[in-house]
This record gives C-alpha cells, structure tokens and sequence, in this order.
C-alpha cells in the first residue's frame, strides 16, 4: 500500500477511536488545555530590573499553559500583571512577588499526577471555612462515591478556598463562572482530561443525583458535540501531559452493564 | 517522436527545443524514448516533407514511416543529409523566427515563452470584436479559482488564429493577416477549455464530452472521439450538455494528445492520452475518481481529482487541473495517479498551472501562486509571485512590478531583479523580449543579461487587455471585453475593425404562437424534436424558452445553427442536435415544454422514445405537444399513453395532442419549515430519492443570493418543484429539476433581522477572494428556527414586525399581515399547519439569567432569548383573521412549536442550559414550565405536562401518535443543548411510553417506527437501539453509521439519510452498508442536502468557504439505477463464523449486493480495517480498475469493474473460534477482462481448497468480449477456519475481480464446474 493509503488507514482508525473513546479518555489525550495569558501593562521603557524580573517570569513558565507578554499601555497610572483566560480578566497584580506559585501548586501537582495515573476524575471539594456547610456537603459526596462503581477510580480532594500556598488555584476555580466569588457556599468541582473543570455543583445541588451525572458525563461515549465544545474552563498548571494514563472505564462498565449509558 | 509519410508537414518552420542532456546513441535507449521525448533539434522539411531528421550529438539519423534508421547509413549518404540540411537552415535563415503559439500558453509546460522574436515597434493591424465572455461557474471566487473560459483563449498556426466559443459552441479561425473569417466550425456543447494545435491539426473538448481534431487549414473534421462513457445528457451550467463534460484542457507532447472528461468524482473521471494523429487511446485512467482520499479538512470520501482545466506536463508527469483544487499527476506513459494532495495543500490550488521539468507553478487567489516539487507535489514556497513565465529554471513572475528569479538546484527560487513595470494582466516572453499587459496597455521590454529588462516599446490602449500571445510575426492582445488586436511590424494607416455582431430582431410566428397559446408555456427548458425554423424563431420571439432542437437532417441542423448564429441568437437559447439512431438519455424532468413536429423522431413500434419524453416532462408543469393529424394522431396518442405514465393529462385538438404532466411525481413529497414539516419529523416522505444517485443537473445558481454558510441560516424549503432560499436581504426561488432561478426578491428589514442571527461582521462579502473571507460559527437557525416557511401558495416571511405573504409563483408580495398589536417590536417563530400561520409575538426575554457564567463562553452561542417567542398568535393564513393567542410563562420555544393531528404542542420553559445551572446549584426551575397540548384551532389547552419538562424540542409522529420530547444537539448549537434523554408521550391517552438516558447528537430524525440520530439508530415505540443483523456472521449488532468532518445536520427521506461527510454523503436505508459519498463537492453548513419532490437537492450554502472541494456549485440527484456508489462500511468482524461475505479486489470501497451480501473492498483501503484475515501471493501482481457503468453486467458491475492481476494463492479466514466444524459454502468467483485480450490470452485453472473446479479458464472466451462480467458458482465447497483459492496461470496471468463466500444450510453435495 502507498505511504498515502496507510497514513488514511491510520487517519480513520484514530477517528474512529475517537468516536467510541469516553469523554473522560478522549479529553485527556485529544483536548490541550486552554492558554492563559499573563500581561505585563507598562507605559514606556522598562528598566533593566524589570526586563530582568520578567525575563526571570517569562523562563520559569514554559511547562505551563501561560503565554507571557509586555503591553505597552500609556493610560494607566503604575505597570501592573493581569491574567486573563480567553480574554477575560482573572486577577491583576501589582507585584511580580504576587506571582508566586502562579502555575503550580502542592495541590495542582497532586491532582495532575491523579489524571496522568488513570483516575477517572478528580473531585475538589473547595470548603468554605463553615464546618457545618462544610461536613454536610461531604457526607454527601463520600456517600455518593462509596456508592459508586465508578469510586475506585475518582480522587476525592478537599481545598480551603482561603489556602493561602493555593491562593491562584483558588482564584482560578471561583473564575470558573463570574458570579462564584460572591457565594459564599461550598462547591464541587469536577475535574478531569488536561486539568479541565467544570462548572460547579454548590450548596444543595451537591446532590447524589448531581453528582452522578457529573460521573456519568465522564464516562459517556465522546460526542462531536463534547469535541467541538469542551464544557467548563482550564486550569493553569506545568505539567506537560506526556503519556497520560486513561482511566479503565469500560472494563467497569463490562463488570456493570447496567451503568451503561442507555 | 514519429514521424510519417502520412504526416503532413508545414512548410518553413524551424522547431528549436532545447537539448536534453541524455545520450541517445544507444539504439536501445533511443527506441524506448522513441514515443516520448523530443530529442535535440529537429527541422521539418520543407524540400523534403516525408523525413524527418534527427539530429543528437552529432549523429543524424533519418527516419521514415517512424522507424529507426539504419545505422549502418554509409558515410557518403550521411554527408548528403548534412548538407542538405545545412542548405536548409539557410534557407530558412530569412524566416526561421517564426513560431506557432499551438497550447494555451505556448507548450505542454504552459510556460508563456516562444523564441518568437517580434519586431521593437509594432503596429495594429486589426481588430475583431466579440461579445464578452460569460464564464461557465457565476461567483467570483469560483472564477478566480477556474478561469479558463472568462476570455477568449486563442492559440496560434500558421496563418491562422483560432478562438473557441463558449456561447455559440464553434470554433472559429482567422487569418492571421486580415483578420477575415477563414471558417468555423460547430460543436454539439460549449467549447470552455483552450485549444491546441499539432502538426496542421485543430484540437479541442467541449462540454458535449466529446475532443475534437480538426485540419487547421480548413477546418474539416479528421476524427472526433467520445471522451464520456455515453452520449447520456444533463443541464450543466444552465446547458444542455454530456453527463461528463470534457473540461479536461488538452495539452500536446510528442504526438500524444492528454485530456479528460468528467468533472464530478460521483459520476465518474475518464483521463486519456490519445494518439494525436488517429484519436485512438494510449491508455485511459478510470475508477481513480472514486479513491478514498482525505479531502480539505483532512476528513476523507470517496473523491478523487475533478479533471477541469488546462493540462500541464513537468518532467514525465502529467499533471491534471483540479478546477478549484492543486493538480494531481499521473505518470505520463501509463497513466497511474502518481499523487493528489488535495486535503496537504490546504486553502488553495486552482486550475492554472505552469512548469518547468522539476517543479510547477499553481493558483492560490487573485494571480497569485505556489510552487510546488513536480516529483511528489510538496509545496515548495507559498506565494511564490503572479503567474510567472517560465524559461527553464527562469521565472518571470508578473504583477505590478515584474520579478525575475532564478530555480536553484535546491528548488528554491532566488530573485534576480525587479523591473517597475505593471504586468498585472498578463506577461509573456517572446524571444528575448518580455510582453506586459496591463489595463492601460501593452509594454514590450528587451531582456538584459543580469539585470532589469529595459522598456522597448508602449503601446497605451483604453482596453483592458487581458491575455498576449506572440507568434509568426504577430502579437496578439485579447480584452476583457471580446475584442481580439493583432500587432505587426508594418504601419497600417487604418487598422481593419470588424465590429461586435449586432442581434438581429426574431419574428413572432402564427405556429408558435399557436403552440405558445394552446400549452401556456413561456419559459423553462424546451425541447424540439423536427428543426421547424419559422416554429424555432417564434419560440425565440415570443417566450424566454431556452430550447434545445433534434433534428434527423444533419444538413438542416447545420444551416439552422449558422442561422440563428448569424441572427446573434446564444447557443443557451437555441441548440441544436442531429438526432442520428435514437435520443441519448435525457435529463429527467427538465422540459417545460416538448414540441414534436417531426413524428419520426419518436421511433416506431416498440420504441422507448415517448417514454423517454415523458420522463423528461417538467413536473407540475410539464407539456408535450406532439403535431399530427389523423392517423398519426391517433396512433401518437397510443404510443406516448401506453408508455405507463399516470401522472399525465391528454387533451387534443385538430392538429395536435398534449399530454401535461400538471401534479407531482408519484412517491415524491416536499420539505418545508426547518426540519421538513409542522411536525419537526426532520424527514421527508420522498420515496424517489434513493441510492445510488446520479447528478441531474448542476451549476446555473451559486451561493450568492444565500446566507454564509457558517451562520447555519434556515435550511432551504422545497415544494410543488420550487426550493426556496434565503440570502442575505433576500428570497429566491429556484427550479428543483432544472436549477432556474424563477425569481428573487429583495426585503429591506431582512438584513438587520438576520444580523448577529445569521451571519455577523465576521463575514467579509466585498473580499471574497481573501482566504480571510469567512463567517464565523454560529448557531443561527439551530437555536432560532426559520423565518419563512414556503406553502403551495405562499411563501410566508416574517421581516421586523410583520409577516410577508409572497406569491410562490411569482414572488411578489400579496398581502402583509400584523399582529395588530402596538407592543409587537419583533416576530420570532413561524409555522404553518393546514390553514394556520402560527407565530412567535416578540422573543422572550430570559431576564436575570444572563449574567452568570454563561459570559465566559462564547456569546454568539447563548443567546438564549433569540430561542423563544414571549406569546404565540394564530390566525388564518389566507384571512389574517387572528384566532387565539396565548402568553409564554417563560417562553415558548421555537425548536418545540409543532403540530399534528389538530393539535398545537409546544415547550414552555427555560433553556435547557439555565435549568442545567439552577440544578447544579441545587435551585429547583421557576415554577411555569410546561408542556402544552393545545387545540391547533382554538388554543384550548388539552393537557399539559408540569413534570419532567425538559429539553428544547418536540417531533411528532403522525402514524403512532407519538410526541417525542428531546433537546437538539448538534455541532454549532447553543451551550446547554446536550443530548442526553428522550421522553416518548403517547398524545391519545397523554401517557409516557418511554423514558430514557439517551446519549445523541442531531435533532431525533422521526422516520416511520424508529429514531435516527448522528450515527444511531433507536425504536420509536420504545426508545431501545437498533439492532441489524451483522452482515458477514448473521448476530446481532446495533445499528450505526460514521460521519466524517460536517456541521450540518443529518436529514432523511424515506430510503436515505443525508449529511455533508467530508464530501456530501449519505446513508442507504435499505441495507447495512455504512456512509457513502456523493464525491465532488460539499454539502453545505445548513440543513442543505434535502430529499423533496422527488430530487435529492444541493444548492450551493457554502457562502465563505474557500476550502477547495472539487466543485462549489448547486445541484441536484436523482436515483439512478445503473450509477455506481461506495460507502465506508466500517464494519469489524468479530471472528464469528462467516455466513456470508464478498472481496470486492481493488475496489475503492464496500457495498451490499441487492441479496444481501456485504462486499467489502480488498485490500482494505477506506476506513477501519475489518480485521478479516486475508493472506495473498501473487506474481506479476497489477491492480485494474474501470468505471462500473463500462462493465457489462445485470447486477454486479461494480464487483467486476475492478480486479486484481496475477493472484496465485487467496486464503480467507471464516472463523476465529477455536473449534470449527467444516461446513460447505457456496463460492462465486467473479471475473470480467479490464484489457483487450482476445480468447486463449489469459487461461488459468480454479482450484479451490486445493481441488480443481475449474480447467483452463479463460475469460474473453467465455465473456466473448472484454469489459463483459463471468460470474462461476461453485456449491458445497467445504471449509472450516480458512477458504483457500488459487488459480494457476494456463497462459497469460490471472485475473479475478471478486470472491462471494456463502455458507450453505442445509449442507449440499459438493459440485465442481464441469
């Protein structure tokens, strides 16, 4: 066969592979998470100090999925970084100190390595500070994955919103919809493929029933749908995503035919 | 090179090539380059016309009659030669810069360069003027993309210049001096593609499919070959012309003339090379068209290169125009596909190509190029510069500035210098000068040795010239508007002007006014059968019938066309045919009106001529007039209503009968609204549409008066023989049978109403030939719905506040109705059942909702208020009497407003993607949402659902009384809009029949008892899968099919679904054989390949897009029995012991037989393997393909039109379990001979599982010809785990095309062929 002829076999054979893989699968090792963009906004020359700092900044974050740049901006009083994912406005800093730990995290790195391991989805559990608000939503969703067949393979996690190593991450993840930062409830977050989250369940809606659609949207069969548009947003983080590990869904869903999305 | 007494030669012409570096001394070498390659210099004698000589390194050779000569030539005679051939050269000196201009742009390398030298100041000396040319494809990025016939093309011998005709189908030649009338010529169709010239000889194709050789001298036909595989007929580019127009642009080298016919991958591509001098094939590529190849987009169909445009020859490869895309090359002696690099090479490609032996020159957008290596087809350097002039590895590229530049061996081009001198028209190398054009003149400029050229002459010229050519002395400018000038070295004092033919006024006649009177036919298609000239001049005079004329006398039809060319009549209002043995096979429903005036022309007895007639009688309007009295009468009206047509009236006068065929075709059905009906069915009821499909017509209506394809505006809606669609601030409607634009009618609100619904500022109209040119994705009509909805009487259309009611016949606006209410800023939905015109009052307003995450995403796809209408009004649509209206808790949702069976259902409710959100935070919905059951007529509630409401859409199925609640998930819809659950509610006693998780994409297709989505398939009565039997092991296996790359939805009629897959593409209901493609071109983003009124249609709703699919182009399919199809099966086997099975050797993809039999091709090239393990030896292996239509067969030629040469040894595995009891099986061997052998050629012996079944086979003998298919059934052949086969070559190789493995039951004696 000419060279032509293998690279369609080979073409078709990923699509098609594509088309039965789960949403889960398919994300970690089709979907590269979203860039984030980190500005610099100066208003004239910048002094060698600075190039320096932001030469510093620019080499520490190629492992991540940051694009740095320089924006010269004459109509602002002082030089400031800003963050932004697909050009919205995430945080501002006035100091480059405030960037630390930006892309990476004790957190992040942990729940990285859950997704490249074969874990089906990692739950962050983001607590609010109120132990009654809080142990509620828990028992609900400990309870919900001791249930589930799908529990073995989702890492269960639990972060203080008010984490001071996990302030970006935090940040990041009340950005997820604009008006989370103003609720002060509780919330779960599904995360999963290229570090993606989603859209979060809060308050009452950390519901068993909630959470097994959230369960049941990672173990669906891929859609073009799901393809053309990823639901949720990405987090930003170093890790490269180099032989990721998928989960072993179908071999529960064989244990489980009952689980099978029909 | 050949040579022959036969040949004749010109006079005075010396040929200069230059010198291929090889050394032809060796016998052996020379004689194997013999038919190919030009060789050193070569002189066409003037004394001596019956030798040519050859003269290589040295060494003169003298042939005659094409053979080699002696090389034992004494010395003696060799000296004579030489000194005559030096007397010879001298002789010539005077003249010897003369040169023909014989190929569109000079040679087979289409290099714009001949060693003309002209003269440094030059003179007009005539001037012809012609009509302008109107191009063959109507939008600009089309015409860009294929220019070849938007001005005369001319080429250049001798004395005389040709020009072709793309208006009044003939060839015309001029003296070159005079610039009078030599003689022309007519065709049968359209002459689009350049000329060439060879040895004396006239070359053309034309869109009648045919190529013609004409004697230049005096323009007699010497031989005319079919290039289509038949006379079948189609409208093309609004012309009655070959079902495989021959757009193939000939190109010339040594003798052999290459070309092609067929321009749709579909249809079927027939690539020739032709003795130039008789018209017999050298070989003929068939079958490539339907490769399994990724197209743009990299997603791949069954599509390979559309032959459309001029040819080019690099090196040893031919390489063929893809109309929009890159050329592919074939090799040039055998004519096997070398490359295609139609998906590699991205936005761009064109049908200009130029080159030199190593690399080629392409068309990327305005007269911009790439350049690419000729050896694979790699891009070399995007925007390498204008259409360049190529000497060698010498480039001169034009455009506003000229640029030369130099070929590095590295195949990188290097700038040599720039000379400021405007060549943005065109640039040619005559010599050692160059010739710009510009649209302020011409510029001659005298090549200096490593440095600019310097400006020689300026000829300044108010014209826009657009095309030079250099030859015998003469310069030749071709304008923009149909003027052809000549310059020569000579003063004239008053340069000779034939003026443009000026129209002359056609006369009304009483015979067509009677016709015209007694039918009330004026426009349309008209066919004549007797070339009755007052009769044809009075048609012409009094309708806008474009008609097309038989006639037995080919005399007559000769005198008719120069007639009515003499009287400026265009070929597209008036053809003209000889009517030889019988009718070719006309389109089907294309005429308005057939006229039969001459009674013999319909055949006698059993003829098949009234049926054909009838067949291609217009639905809903059609006529056939047959002229006779009497006994003819009579007997006429027995022979056309005996021809088993129902759907024809019969009325008759003193001199005549007419059948009208006023109705529908039986078993077809319309489209209307967005989803095909009230009902949201998303199907059709068409039971003509089926595969395999056939193109009926193309081209005529572009994609201009239609929205941008990614704004995904209303889909097209079809009925009583009308498709009616939306531009931007417009309606058309359009022909379904012949593609006319009947009318088109512009609105005023229409394009704020469609702004940032369906399209936005991402769509660039005024620049479409910038790859930027585009429209961003939208969810348009997904999420908003339609706003017109098309009736047998109106076409309804709501524009701001109001709702337009446009004749359907006419398009003129009847009556506008209001809401009658002040506070109606908008109108949302529409709909109409039976005599109510439902509409959406004002869109609903999702307030307090929007503000939340929803920002994050795209906006353009959360505009949820665009989805639904605050309140609903219904009224009569004939009356506008207002009948009831009802207020929305929420909104009612457009996607769910339908109707059936008296009732109104509608949705009342949030998006789903808000109540998504409510939920996930734990928020119950607001209280409101509903499901309604209204009384259509009086808004009466019947029953509303409160609980599980759910989703964005309803379908209703009629037939079961089944309302299915879903949502409508597709590419480009609103977030939220997943497919996750169905509700089946059976609306008699309100029940729920059916609740299911459901995962699917594309709103649920309601076909008859089942659900068709993007892929699957489920139970309408209980939302289970589908399941089939799996077609090769008999289990069980859930019904499916793959989709390659398209946002379009997928529809369905009652035998097909129908969607874009790269390709357009579709899916045989009537067996399990996976996607076809319908390869040539793509379905568009809308809801766009619509089965309806008995026509699979396809205008164009590709508005923006610029990938380059073989066409961009309308048009529309009807089944055809005896076309060929292919589909990716993607079936995988699951080691199950095989019931039944074909290989279907070197096809380009799998099929289901008519019993049942899946054929999958072997070796496995289109889609996932099946994983069925076949082991092969050969020896002297060679694939063959053909097209099926040229393979005589009843039920199979697409088994035998292709096959594999040389197979010794065949064992396919029947079972992967472990233990497998032998059982017996039916073998058919399928064979038919793809080349001439003659009987006793190719002899083998069958044997199969080791014992022979068969003697001596031999195929032509058994055939009795070639091309004819054999098919041998042997019963009770035992097997277990494997089938082995193996034939044995007798004489000649072997050669088999299919195996059909059937396993038997009961068990059966094993039988051999005796």
């Amino acid at each position: 066969m000419k060279s032509s002829g293998w690279k369609i076999v080979i073409v078709a054979a990923w699509i098609s592979l594509a088309c039965t893989t789960k949403v889960s699968e398919w994300v970690l090792l089709n979907a590269p998470a979203d860039r984030y963009l980190l500005a610099y906004f100066h208003q004239g020359a910048l002094p060698d100090p600075v190039l320096r700092q932001n030469r510093e900044i620019e080499a520490k974050i190629p492992q991540a999925n940051l694009l740095f740049k320089q924006v010269l901006k004459k109509d602002i009083d002082r030089p400031y970084y800003a963050l932004y994912y697909k050009n919205r406005l995430f945080a501002r800093y006035d100091d480059s100190r405030a960037l630390a730990g930006l892309t990476s995290s004790p957190m992040r790195k942990k729940i990285a390595a859950e997704l490249m391991d074969g874990q089906l989805c990692v739950l962050l559990y983001l607590t609010t500070g109120n132990s009654v608000k809080d142990m509620k939503g828990m028992e609900v969703i400990r309870k919900t994955l001791s249930a589930s067949p799908f529990g073995k393979i989702i890492t269960l996690v639990e972060l203080d919103r008010n984490d001071p190593e996990e302030q970006h991450f935090a940040n990041m993840l009340l950005n997820v919809e604009e008006d989370l930062k103003t609720i002060s409830e509780p919330m779960l977050f599904g995360i999963f493929g290229q570090f993606r989250v989603l859209e979060p369940l809060l308050s009452k809606g950390i519901s068993g029933e909630n959470i097994r659609l959230m369960i049941d949207f990672f173990t669906a069969d891929c859609s073009c749908v799901i393809k053309d548009d990823l639901p949720g947003i990405s987090m930003l983080c170093e890790e490269t995503w180099k032989d990721p590990v998928p989960a072993r869904v179908n071999k529960i869903l064989d244990e489980n035919p009952q689980l099978m999305h029909r | 090179m050949i040579c022959s007494k036969k040949t004749p030669l010109r006079k005075h012409q010396l040929h200069v090539r230059r010198i291929t570096p090889v050394d032809y001394s060796d016998q052996a070498l020379f004689n194997n380059f013999q038919k190919y390659d030009l060789i050193g210099i070569y002189i066409i004698g003037c004394k001596i016309p019956e030798y040519c000589y050859f003269w290589f390194f040295g060494k003169i050779s003298v042939f005659n009659d094409g053979i080699p000569g002696d090389e034992g030539l004494n010395k003696t005679y060799f000296m004579k030669i030489q000194l005559v051939l030096l007397f010879i050269i001298f002789f010539l000196n005077s003249q010897s810069q003369q040169h023909d201009w014989p190929m569109w742009r000079y040679d087979h390398h289409r290099s714009a360069y001949t060693p003309e030298q002209l003269a440094d100041t030059l003179y007009l000396q005539w001037q012809a003027e012609f009509d302008a040319r109107t191009p063959v494809w109507d939008d600009p990025l089309n015409q860009n993309l294929m220019p070849f016939d938007r001005i005369f093309e001319p080429v250049v011998a001798g004395n005389r210049i040709f020009l072709g005709f793309n208006d009044k189908d003939k060839v015309v030649a001029l003296d070159l001096q005079t610039g009078k009338e030599l003689w022309h010529f007519y065709t049968d169709g359209p002459l689009r593609l350049p000329m060439a010239v060879n040895r004396g000889k006239l070359y053309f194709t034309g869109d009648d499919g045919f190529c013609y050789c004409l004697q230049a001298s005096d323009g007699s036909l010497v031989w005319k070959r079919m290039l289509a595989p038949s006379a079948n007929k189609l409208l093309g580019n609004k012309r009655f012309i070959s079902m495989w127009p021959a757009r193939g642009g000939i190109v010339i080298k040594d003798d052999i003339l290459y070309t092609a016919a067929g321009i749709f991958p579909l249809m079927g591509t027939f690539i020739y090379a032709l003795n130039a001098e008789t018209g017999e094939i050298i070989w003929k590529n068939e079958g490539t068209g339907s490769n399994y190849i990724l197209q743009p987009h990299r997603s791949p169909a069954f599509a390979d290169v559309a032959p459309q445009g001029p040819f080019t020859i690099s090196g040893n490869k031919l390489l063929v125009a893809g109309g929009r895309s890159v050329p592919a090359a074939f090799d040039l002696r055998t004519g096997e596909e070398l490359y295609y690099q139609l998906a590699a090479s991205g936005k761009t490609g064109g049908a200009f190509t130029c080159a030199n032996d190593l690399v080629f020159f392409n068309h990327h957008r305005e007269r911009m190029t790439c350049m690419y290596d000729s050896e694979n087809g790699n891009l070399l350097s995007a925007n390498s510069g204008e259409y360049p002039v190529v000497d060698g590895n010498v480039v001169y590229f034009s455009g506003k500035a000229i640029t030369g530049a130099k070929i590095q061996p590295g195949k990188k081009a290097e700038t040599l210098w720039k000379a400021n001198v405007s060549a943005t028209n065109d640039l040619i190398r005559a010599g050692d000068d160059l010739y710009a054009a510009d649209s302020s003149g011409i510029t001659a400029l005298r090549l200096v040795a490593g440095s600019p050229p310097v400006v020689k002459w300026r000829y300044p010229l108010d014209k826009n010239v657009v095309r030079l050519l250099a030859a015998n002395g003469r310069l030749i400018a071709v304008t923009g508007d149909g003027a052809i000038l000549v310059f020569g070295d000579s003063p004239v004092s008053k340069p000779m002007v034939f003026p443009r033919q000026k129209p002359r006024i056609l006369k009304s006649t009483a015979k067509a006014g009677r016709i015209v009177r007694n039918t009330g036919v004026r426009e349309g298609y008209g066919l004549l059968l007797g070339g009755d000239i007052s009769l044809i001049e009075g048609l012409l005079a009094t309708t806008s019938l474009n008609l097309i004329v038989y006639d037995k006398d080919s005399a007559r039809i000769k005198s008719l066309r120069e007639y009515f060319d003499r009287a400026g009549v265009p070929a597209e209002r008036a053809g003209f045919l000889h009517f030889g043995r019988e009718l070719p096979l006309l389109p089907k429903y294309f005429s308005s009106l057939t006229i039969v005036s001459d009674l013999t022309c319909t055949g006698s007895g059993n003829s098949s001529i009234p049926e054909e007639l009838l067949s291609a009688a217009r639905p809903y309007d059609g006529k056939i007039i047959i002229m006779a009295k009497g006994k003819e009468k009579e007997e006429a009206l027995k022979r056309f209503s005996s021809a088993g047509f129902e759907d024809f009236t019969v009325a008759e006068g003193n001199d005549y009968c007419l059948f009208a065929r006023t109705g529908p075709l039986k078993g077809s059905s319309p489209w209307t609204h967005n989803y095909g009906n009230i009902a949201n069915t998303v199907k059709s009821d068409d039971e003509l549409v089926k595969a395999p499909l056939g193109i009926l017509w193309f081209g005529g209506s572009s994609n201009l008066d239609v929205l941008p394809r990614h704004g995904h505006g209303p889909g097209e809606q079809v009925i009583d023989g009308r498709l009616i669609i939306q531009g931007i601030n417009s309606l058309s409607a359009r022909d379904v049978y012949t593609g006319r634009v009947l009318w088109k009618r512009e609105f005023k609100r229409l394009m704020d109403d469609s702004w940032l619904v369906y399209y936005n500022e991402t769509y660039d109209e005024e620049n479409p030939l910038d790859p930027k040119y585009n429209q961003v994705h939208m969810p348009g009509a997904n999420a908003r719905g339609t706003n017109f909805i098309a009736t047998k009487e109106y076409v309804y259309l709501i524009e701001g506040n109001r709702c337009n009611l446009i004749d359907i016949k006419t398009g003129e606006t009847a009556r506008v109705f209001e809401t009658g209410d002040d506070s109606t800023k908008e109108l949302g939905y529409i709909g109409v059942y039976d005599d109510l015109l439902i509409l959406g009052n004002n869109f609903a307003e999702y307030t307090g909702m929007e503000n939340d995450s929803i920002r994050l995403k795209n906006p353009l796809f959360t505009d949820y208020n665009l989805t639904a209408s605050r309140e609903l009004l219904v009224m009569d649509r004939f009356t506008g009497k207002m009948l009831w209206r009802m207020n929305a808790n929420h909104g009612f949702i457009h996607n769910s407003v339908i109707a059936g069976d008296g009732k109104l259902f509608c949705l009342d409710k949030l998006p789903q993607y808000l109540e998504t959100k409510l939920r996930r935070r734990g928020d119950e919905p607001p209280v409101g949402s509903r499901l309604l059951y209204l009384d259509a007529r009086t808004g009466n509630i019947i029953h509303q659902e409160t609980k599980d409401v759910f989703g964005t859409w309803l379908g209703y199925s009629a037939e079961h009384q089944l309302l299915l609640q879903a949502t409508r998930p597709s590419r480009d819809m609103l977030n939220g809009e997943e497919g996750k659950r169905m509700i089946a509610y059976d609306v008699v006693t309100k029940n729920k029949i059916w609740d299911k998780e459901i995962k699917y994409a594309n709103p649920p297709i309601l076909h008859n008892d089942k659900i068709y989505t993007n892929g699957e398939a489920f139970h309408l009565l209980s939302g289970d899968p589908l399941m089939e039997k799996d077609p090769v092991t008999g289990e069980e296996l859930k019904w499916s099919f793959k989709r390659e790359y398209g946002c379009g939805i997928v529809s369905a009629s009652e035998h097909l679904l129908s969607f874009r897959s790269a390709s357009a593409g579709f899916v045989n209901l009537e067996s399990m054989e996976g996607t076809g493609s319908l390869g040539g071109w793509k379905a568009g983003c809308s809801t766009n390949l619509i089965a309806a009124d008995g026509v699979l249609n396809s205008p164009d709703y590709t508005r923006t897009c610029q990938c380059p699919y073989q066409n961009q182009t309308s048009l529309a399919l009807i089944h055809m029995p005896w076309m060929a199809y292919w589909t990716n099966s993607n079936y995988t086997w699951n080691g199950s012991p095989v019931q039944k099975l074909g290989l279907n050797f070197n096809a380009p993809g799998d099929r289901v037989s008519s019993d049942n039999v899946l054929w999958l091709e072997y070796p496995f090239t289109a889609g996932t393997p099946p994983g069925i393990p076949v082991k092969m030896d050969t020896a002297g292996f060679r694939k063959f393909r053909k097209e099926p239509f040229m393979i005589s067969s009843e039920e199979t030629p697409w088994v035998s039109a292709s096959a594999l040469e040389g197979i010794r040894s065949l064992q396919v595995t029947l079972s992967k379990e472990v233990t497998v009891p032998e059982a017996f099986f039916t073998i058919r061997l399928y064979f038919a001979e793809p080349e001439n052998k003659k009987p006793g050629e190719r002899v083998f012996d069958i044997f199969l599982q080791d014992r022979k079944v068969s003697a001596g086979f031999d195929i032509a003998g058994e055939a009795g010809q070639s091309g004819r298919e054999v098919i041998k059934t042997y019963h009770g052949i035992p097997a277990g785990k494997t089938l082995k086969l193996d034939l044995q070559p007798l004489k000649g190789n072997t050669l088999i095309c299919g195996i059909e493995i059937l396993r038997e039951t009961p068990l059966s004696t094993i039988e051999t062929d005796k």
